[in-house]
């Protein structure tokens, strides 16, 4: 009887497949990309934070399919998202913010959450999501320049809360007055009608995800103008240790090299 | 110990009351002679009668069986025959009154029945009735007004507008409802009063399916008080339904014309194929066995 | 009141120049075309959208527009844009840009009204256009024809329209969409001033120090004149003051210092309380000396009807009859009672509209009589009926209402009032024009710097063309009126053709163009850049007759719209660009262009399209005489006299009308037209093939100058003057009157207007003619016994009652619906919808409603309605957030989206004077779908 297999043969095989599983494998490590993008990725209306909202979404498509927008997505391989969770493209399909939130009602693993939306005591209130801050890119604005535009703040659903005028003098006329968008951060849901309304061929006012466009003040120093300011103090600002880093000064002052010889 | 000899007696009280009770139940039931007189604000037509008939079978068959066959249900007291004379004797009135209100076992159906669909059963019951002539309520002079009714549609809004008029004069707060019939049944596009114009308007669904002209049949009925008219039309209201035949684009399935060439062809070849191979077979079995005895031969 | 040295410092820098008595023509702003780097030529043009008339330069380059960026010299916008200018480039290069005529055929190529569009070549069209026209023409004579004429046509071609139309087919029926639009307006003027077109000019935004806009959405509608009144609010926070009277939070609110949301037609109400707190409460405040001086007092009747056809017209369906019925007789609600008291009716009262045919007879009535019929205007009164908002207290609006009114009196404060459709489209938008300048003639508050009331326009060329030019079914050129035999002497003159050739009978305005085909009066349409089957009131009447009935409908447009989609005869037009126009805006700012680039596909002029169409018919196919149905003895034969003149009866109307000897005195090429492209006269690169079969040459001649030259000769000297065409070339346009070089910018004021000072009365004289010999009366009726009174160089003081509007909401219909724009989207949407970027950011129409509205139905934000009117239904989505803050019982749509077709549900009553539909108020369910 011919053997089955010499040991070249097997070690030849074992070769093979190492290589196909790995040579497999980079090709769909680098179609998944995931994760390159979701820094910016903006999630549907009462989100959990990026970090639990992965780890919650099942992936089920539910939130998608309720949405009558047609908004939500469904990540793909290739998008740099993680495969097969919700993200919109406010400049495609922006949310519309509707209220009776059939996307968040929808999810059954709580990955969006109804409570994300309810301030305190109150009912669920499709207002008080945050998917994102809307900024706007001064220079590619032409509210800026002076021209009378202001759709974004006319299409804003939460408008003259989210998006008010800010009026100024036309300089460059002497007549005329500039009517500028402004967005104020914390009416501000991310919902991204703005971009999707912008009239300019790659949008002067687009949102990003909270963290990427707020920056925040450290709470030891308290506006004098503003009563309401004291609030953010939290009560802890570091003390000097005690013991530690007193080596490091006895250290210092026992170095003797002050004077050259 | 003793009440061994009061048993019996006992029973015979109970047996007695009982036939007290249904001997009591015999007794007349009697209306007033107000609901006595009460008469049918409708001429009973066959509409009614129709109408009447779905509502007994519903209801009253459990119990009173079908009029005129006597197969009512076995009960004390018994139910009775509609069809017989001891119903058919009594007044529409007293019909009236002791189906809204009921007695023993039988429940009263006011809140079953509206007055109009009452009439519907008296209507039917007295269908049995050869002899039976609806008396006609006596108005002390008021004339019925005879009502002319037209319809149209407006299509602006997608609604059935129906006048009503008597003599050329617009008849205000007539109840006007609509049907749309259809083969095994009717819808009920609305019920609604004219307004102080004697026009009445109904919204209609310019989606429902019509025939194969677009047209839906209207039945329309005007009443108020004792004054009722009717009217039945065709009118194209909606999008001609073209029928489209369940096989078409299937020619595939049905006659040898239809099919096409190459399915013909391939179906031959296939045939042809199978054939050729098991004739194949068959001679090379005796081939085998020729080859067999050649065999045999060989050997020797 | 010239302006003192402290006013000029008050303003900024930029004002000064223009308040100058009398501005010159700066040699300054020479607008050559000056080459760029890269082989650019930039020139200078106009904007293709509203009635502000922004000034915008063109890059072109290989025939091709490359970009587009405001004038920095035009006075109206300083280089400045809104969204819908700053899209000007792509405006003409829309993906469904028609590009050849087409044609509705069977299959066998014949027209049929059931067959399909296809292409066919220009004479095709023409002879089809040609056989028709004569069809009609012979079947119904002139009036069986009619053109649906334009405010945004150039004034050339309006000029050569109405040209065309009055002197070659001796037809009134022409009547452009400023009939929707100004035409309240128009009527307003000639009542009270007897001549058209506003005082003042846009400098009094920077001078004034209060603006009020009554129905005027100014933010979105105006949006450089509003940016005018933010700069002037933001340099003078305090003493400027903006009171914005509306039906509904909107954008200009925004800006406002006071909002005065008020129920759908009591802006009459509203008026006659700020004149009844003038004359009872603050007599002081009347300027006597000015009063006396130049005004008189006058009123009219109110049984006038609305503007409906009689409720027994046979295509009436029924439900549309329960409002109809009120054309003939309206039984007088509670408000009403009280308001025509005065006359003797109260509450329940039957009307009978017996004065339905002389709604515009007014009479003059003495200053008592004009006091006792304002007495039951008093604030509680007025209040009462007025609140629009039911969310509001009353008292609140009452102190609204108070600070309004104290306004206007406040003895030094200049005060500009600005409206547009809000008072225009009104079933009594004639009544409530005039209650303006009641208000201002009264404190002496008109045509002066900084005060007066400004009737702003909606068109680019409302002012420019339609009114200007008199493309009406009434009107000849600069103000005269076909029915006025000296006027047609006049125009026959200029004309040179025979006298009586012109029809003396006012022909159909448009809603009577599209009522007349329902009838089968007319036979023959040709639509001329507008959408009347998009923009017209009760539209399922009008689409059902022209696509059923036996006419013919020709639509001259550049993209296809619901009009084309009606219509028999597609014919691709040029735009604004593609040839030689000029425009007159709100300010009575003429301003012309040059044609910048060669027109898309085989695309032509409409002048062109006159000229083509008027080859084709001989003198003695239409100046022969004509029955003419009203007109006894019809229209007489003018062949001898046109052979008195040099005509022979086979002349056609092209060479009599647009090709005869004076305009071929202007040659081409003009030194104005240096090296520039123009199509009709020069013909262009591609060569079209024309009306007989051959390629287009051009005619030879400079035809756009010589319309204008001749169309300059009826003004002169009337107060209509306009500079000759080739200054209009070196400035940025020039406010008329131009007398001697100059422009007027107040007029009717001696120190600015050289008409005011010849008429040397005084500071001011109203030197308008029309409507100056009026007979004297008492409230009710006038007095025939009495004398006339001659009312040279005076303007009229009107009384106008409070009356409801035909169609209010009831428990059918519980919900009032106004139409309107956004500042998206232009009109009905044919050029704007075909720029992505407007598309995107506007793509439908949405149902404004109130949420709690929309919560009692169960109706969540973005759900879909029917909105249902007795006229028509439609689907929408609501929108409970948005732009528009709608008060409970009332919704908003705006008319640009085909696939919100609101004009279905619209009722086509319409001021009974101006003949304007009321597009603001008609009552409307609204149900899930």
């Amino acid at each position: 009887m011919k053997p089955m297999a010499t040991r070249r043969k097997v070690i030849q095989r074992m070769l093979e497949g190492a290589v196909f599983l790995g040579g497999g494998g980079l090709i769909w490590g680098s179609a998944i990309k995931a994760n390159s993008k979701s820094d910016y990725v903006l999630r549907p209306p009462g989100a959990l934070k990026e970090k639990d909202f992965l780890k919650a979404c099942i992936k089920c498509g539910q939130c998608i399919e309720a949405c009558p927008y047609d908004t939500l997505k469904l990540a793909q391989p290739g998008d740099g998202i993680t495969n097969g969770t919700p993200y919109f493209e406010p400049r495609t399909i922006p949310c519309y913010l509707c209220t009776d939130m059939p996307c968040t009602d929808s999810c059954p693993s709580g990955a969006l959450d109804l409570k994300r939306l309810s301030k305190e005591l109150e009912v669920p209130n499709i207002n008080n999501s945050k998917m994102g801050l809307a900024v706007i890119h001064q220079e590619s604005c032409v509210a800026y320049w002076g021209i009378q535009c202001e759709a974004c703040y006319r299409a804003c659903p939460l408008i003259d809360k989210a998006i008010s005028l800010k009026y100024e003098e036309n300089s460059v006329t002497g007549k005329h007055a500039k009517l500028l968008p402004v967005v104020h951060s914390d009416v501000c849901t991310g919902c991204g009608v703005c971009e999707h309304v912008c009239i300019v061929e790659k949008a002067a006012i687009f949102v990003l995800p909270i963290d990427k466009s707020t920056g925040k003040v450290g709470d030891h120093y308290i506006k004098s103008w503003e009563k309401s300011d004291e609030k953010r103090i939290k009560e802890n600002i570091k003390s000097a240790d005690d013991d530690k880093d007193i080596e490091s000064a006895i250290d210092y002052l026992n170095d003797d090299d002050l004077i050259d010889n | 110990m003793n009440y061994f000899k009061y048993y019996k007696s006992i029973i015979l009280i109970c047996l007695c009351s009982l036939v007290m009770a249904n001997v009591q139940a015999q007794n007349e039931w009697e209306v007033t002679t107000e609901q006595d007189k009460n008469l049918s604000p409708f001429m009973f037509d066959d509409e009614m009668v129709l109408e009447g008939k779905i509502s007994y079978e519903n209801s009253c068959t459990s119990c009173h069986g079908m009029p005129g066959q006597a197969d009512y249900t076995p009960m004390a007291p018994p139910p009775g025959d509609p069809g017989s004379n001891q119903f058919q004797l009594q007044n529409d009135g007293a019909l009236f009154h002791k189906i809204k209100l009921g007695r023993g076992a039988m429940p009263k159906f006011e809140d079953v029945f509206a007055d109009d669909e009452t009439w519907n059963i008296i209507a039917y019951i007295r269908s049995f009735n050869e002899n039976y002539k609806q008396p006609i309520p006596d108005l002390g002079g008021v004339e019925i007004p005879k009502y002319d009714l037209k319809l149209a549609f407006d299509e602006n809004v997608d609604k059935l507008v129906v006048k009503v008029f008597s003599k050329e004069i617009p008849q205000p707060e007539v109840e006007v409802s609509a049907f749309v019939k259809g083969t095994f049944g009717k819808l009920l596009l609305g019920k609604i009063q004219t307004n102080e114009l004697g026009i009445a308007y109904l919204d209609v669904d310019p989606k429902l399916p019509g025939d194969a002209e677009g047209k839906l049949h209207i039945m329309v009925k005007a009443t108020k008080g004792y004054a009722l008219a009717k009217l039945n039309q065709k009118m194209k209201i909606v999008q001609p339904t073209i029928r489209k035949s369940a096989i078409e684009g299937r020619h595939i399935w049905s006659t040898d014309k239809m099919a096409p060439i190459w399915l013909k062809v391939s179906f031959f070849i296939t045939i042809f194929g199978v054939w050729a191979v098991l004739f194949f077979i068959v001679f090379g079995f005796r081939n085998i066995k020729k080859a067999g005895r050649e065999d045999d031969v060989m050997i020797e | 009141m010239k302006l003192a040295r402290r006013d000029f410092l008050k303003s900024s820098a930029a004002i000064a120049a223009a308040t100058a008595v009398g501005v010159a023509i700066p040699e300054t702003l020479k607008a050559e075309a000056r080459e760029a780097e890269k082989g650019w030529k930039w020139d200078k043009a106009v904007c293709r959208f509203c009635g502000t008339g922004c000034g915008i330069m063109i890059a072109t380059k290989d025939d091709k527009i490359l970009a587009v960026k405001g004038d920095p010299l035009a006075p109206v916008n300083r280089g400045l844009n809104c969204i819908k200018g700053y899209f000007n480039a792509k405006i003409m290069y829309g993906a469904d840009r028609l590009k050849k005529p087409l044609l509705r055929v069977d299959e066998n190529g014949n027209f049929s009204k059931q067959g399909k569009f296809k292409t066919v070549s220009w004479k095709r069209a023409f002879d089809e256009m040609e056989t028709r026209m004569k069809a009609t023409m012979k079947e119904l004579g002139p009036t069986g024809i009619g053109i649906f004429s334009s405010g945004q046509y150039t004034i050339m071609e309006g000029y050569a329209a109405a040209k065309l139309m009055k002197a070659g087919f001796r037809s009134n029926n022409i009547d452009p969409n400023a009939r929707h639009c100004m035409a309240s307006a128009v009527a307003g003027f000639i009542q009270t001033f007897g001549i058209d077109e506003p005082a003042g000019n846009y400098d009094d935004m920077e001078i004034t120090d209060t603006v009020v806009t009554w129905g005027a959405n100014m933010a979105e509608m105006h949006p450089i004149l509003w940016s005018r009144i933010t700069a002037n609010k933001l340099s003078h926070p305090k003493r400027t003051q903006i009171v914005n009277l509306t039906t509904y939070t909107n954008r200009t609110s925004d800006l406002a210092d006071i909002e005065i949301v008020f129920k759908p037609n009591t802006d009459l109400a509203i008026w006659n309380y700020i004149a009844h707190e003038i004359v009872y409460n603050q007599p002081q405040s009347i300027d006597w000396e000015f009063v006396k001086k130049y005004t008189v007092f006058a009123t009219g009747f109110v049984d006038i009807g609305y503007g409906m056809r009689k409720p027994d017209h046979p295509k009436f369906t029924d439900k549309e009859k329960e409002i109809v019925r009120n054309e003939v007789a309206k039984k007088l609600s509670g408000d009403e009672g009280e308001s025509l008291a005065y006359l003797g009716y109260k509450e329940g009262d039957t009307l009978e509209m017996t004065h339905r045919d002389k709604a515009a007879n007014h009479w003059i009535i003495g200053y008592e009589d004009f006091k006792k019929a304002l007495k039951p205007y008093n604030l509680d009164f007025v209040a009462n009926i007025a609140k629009g908002d039911s969310d509001e207290s009353i008292e609140d609006f009452k102190k609204k209402l108070k600070s309004l009114a104290d306004l206007y009196i406040e003895k030094g404060r200049k005060i500009c009032s600005y409206w547009t459709m809000g008072f225009n489209q009104h079933t009594r938008g004639t009544w409530v024009n005039e209650q303006a300048y009641m208000v201002h003639l009264l404190l002496g508050k008109q045509s002066k710097p900084g005060d007066g009331a400004f009737s702003l326009t909606g068109q680019p060329s409302a002012c420019g063309t339609a009114r200007e030019v008199g493309t009406f079914a009434h009107r000849l050129p600069a103000d005269l009126l076909v029915a006025n035999p000296k006027h047609r002497d006049f125009s026959e003159k200029i004309w040179k053709i025979p006298p009586g050739t012109l029809n003396p009978k006012v022909g159909s305005h448009v809603m009577k163009i599209h009522r007349d085909l329902e009838d089968g009066k007319i036979k023959f349409a040709w639509i001329n850049v507008c959408n009347p089957y998009q923009n017209s009131a009760n539209a399922n009447h009008w689409i059902k007759a022209a696509r059923t009935m036996d006419n013919f409908i020709v639509c001259s447009d550049a993209y296809p719209g619901i009009s084309a989609k009606v219509s028999d005869l597609i014919l691709p037009s040029s735009m604004i660009y593609e040839k030689w126009g000029a425009y007159g805006n709100a300010e009575r700012r003429t301003q012309h262009w040059i044609q910048q680039v060669t027109p898309v596909g085989d695309s032509m002029p409409d002048i062109w399209q006159f000229t083509e169409l008027a080859k084709r018919f001989k003198l003695s196919e239409v100046w022969g005489a004509q029955k003419i149905p009203g007109l006894e003895g019809g229209l007489p034969d003018v062949l001898e006299g046109a052979k008195a003149m040099g005509y022979s009866p086979d002349d056609t109307l092209f060479d009599v009308l647009f090709a005869n000897e004076h305009a071929k005195k202007f040659a081409w090429p003009d030194p104005i037209g240096e090296g520039r492209l123009n199509t009709e006269a020069a013909g262009d690169k591609r060569k079209v093939i024309d009306g007989q079969g051959k390629p287009f040459k051009g005619y030879g001649f400079f035809l756009q100058k010589y319309f204008w030259e001749e169309y300059r000769e009826f003004g002169l000297g009337h107060a209509h003057d306009l500079a000759p065409f080739d200054v209009y070339h070196k400035c940025r346009g020039l406010k008329w009157p131009v007398v001697d070089g100059k422009e007027t910018l107040w007029r009717f004021n001696s120190e600015y207007d050289i008409y005011a000072k010849k008429a040397n009365i005084g500071p001011f004289a109203f030197y308008g003619k029309a409507l100056k010999n009026m007979p004297q009366g008492s409230l009710s009726k006038p007095d025939m016994s009495k004398p006339k009174i001659d009312l040279k160089n005076k303007a009229k003081i009107f009384f106008r009652p409070y009356m409801e509007a035909p169609e209010i909401p009831n428990k059918e219909y519980p919900f009032w619906l106004c139409t309107g724009r956004v500042l998206e989207h232009w009109h009905s949407g044919t050029m704007t919808m075909r720029v992505p970027e407007l598309y995107r950011a506007v793509p439908e129409a949405l149902c404004y409603m109130h949420p709690k509205d929309a919560s009692k139905q169960g109706l969540v934000e973005g759900d879909l309605v029917w909105i249902e009117s007795r006229r028509g239904k439609v689907k929408a989505h609501i929108e409970t957030r948005g732009r528009n803050r709608v008060p409970q019982g009332l919704v908003y749509v705006p008319w640009f989206d085909e696939k919100v077709f609101i004009n279905k549900l619209c009722l086509d009553a319409t001021c009974p004077i101006s003949k304007e539909t009321d597009f603001k108020k008609c009552a409307i369910k609204i149900t899930k779908a």
